[in-house]
C-alpha cells in the first residue's frame, strides 16, 4: 500500500470530516500547503470553540436547574473531549511536518 | 454515518431509558390512587418504544443537516394498559361503589420493580457502549504516535 504524504488533501479531509461530527460541507481542497494548514487550524480552532460553548451553557443550565438530563450534557462535554483531543493530535503532526519541511537543508 | 454519530445513538438509548423510569416511578407512586383528574382510577402507563432507522435517502441526508437523529431509539408514545383494574371489597372507602367495591389501578408493584432493574441496567449498557465508542476514537488518535 502506497505511502500517503500528509500534505496531500484526501488523509487531513478523513479526519476533518471526524472532527466535524455533524457533517457540515466539508471544505475544498486546499491546493498549496501554507494555506491548507491555515485553514486545517481555524477550521479545528472553530470546532473546538463550539463544543466547549455548549459544555459551559449546559454547565450553566445544570447549575440553574433547567436541565432534567444530565446524561446528554456529559454527552456534550465527552463530544467537546474528543474535539479538543483531535485538535491537539493534529497539531503535534502539522508541526511535526513543518519542522521537517524546515529542517531540510538547502 | 460519521463517527461521533454512535455517540448521539447511546445518547438516545439514554433518554429512552430514563424515561421508561419515569413512567415506572410514575407507576409506583400511583399505585393506591383511586381518583385522578378525570375521576377515575389511575390506570397503569406503558411506554412504547421504537427504533429510528437510517436508510440512505434524502430525507436522511436532510435531517442529520438539520440535526434531527437519524437512527437510535425514540419514545414512540405512553399509553395506558387495558388490563383490567383490581376490585377490592372496602365499603368504608369514599370511592367504594354501589356493591362496596373499590376499584384499585392495575399496578403490580412486583412487575415495576422488575421493570426498574431492566431500565437501570438498559441505561448502564447505554452508558458503557457510549464509553467505548469514545475509547476507540481517543485511541484513534494514537495512530502514528
Amino acid at each position: 500500500m502506497a505511502v500517503i504524504p500528509i500534505g496531500s488533501g484526501s488523509s487531513l479531509n478523513n479526519i476533518r470530516s471526524m472532527t466535524e461530527g455533524l457533517s457540515k460541507p466539508a471544505q475544498p481542497d486546499q491546493a498549496d500547503g501554507g494555506q491548507g494548514f491555515k485553514a486545517v487550524f481555524e477550521q479545528l480552532i472553530d470546532k473546538v470553540e463550539e463544543t466547549e460553548a455548549v459544555t459551559k451553557i449546559d454547565a450553566y443550565k445544570l447549575s440553574i436547574g433547567e436541565t432534567d438530563d444530565l446524561h446528554t450534557m456529559m454527552i456534550n462535554a465527552a463530544k467537546a473531549d474528543i474535539a479538543l483531543q483531535t485538535m491537539v493530535q493534529l497539531r503535534n503532526k502539522i508541526l511535526d511536518a513543518y519542522s521537517e519541511v524546515m529542517r531540510i537543508n538547502l | 454515518m460519521d463517527f461521533l454519530g454512535a455517540l448521539n445513538i447511546s445518547g438516545s438509548g439514554l433518554t429512552a431509558q430514563k424515561m421508561r423510569m419515569d413512567v415506572i416511578s410514575q407507576n409506583i407512586a400511583n399505585a393506591q390512587v383511586t381518583r385522578t383528574e378525570r375521576g377515575t382510577p389511575y390506570r397503569r402507563k406503558m411506554v412504547v418504544l421504537s427504533s429510528i432507522d437510517g436508510n440512505g435517502s434524502f430525507q436522511d441526508a436532510l435531517d442529520k443537516v438539520l440535526g434531527r437523529r437519524t437512527s437510535g431509539v425514540q419514545v414512540k408514545s405512553i399509553v395506558a394498559d387495558p388490563s383490567p383494574l383490581v376490585p377490592v371489597y372496602d365499603p368504608a372507602h369514599p370511592d367504594a361503589n354501589g356493591e362496596g367495591y373499590v376499584m384499585l389501578p392495575n399496578v403490580n408493584t412486583t412487575q415495576e420493580m422488575i421493570d426498574m432493574l431492566g431500565a437501570s441496567r438498559a441505561y448502564e449498557a447505554n452508558v458503557t457502549a457510549f464509553n467505548a465508542t469514545k475509547a476507540m476514537a481517543l485511541k484513534a488518535l494514537e495512530i502514528g504516535r
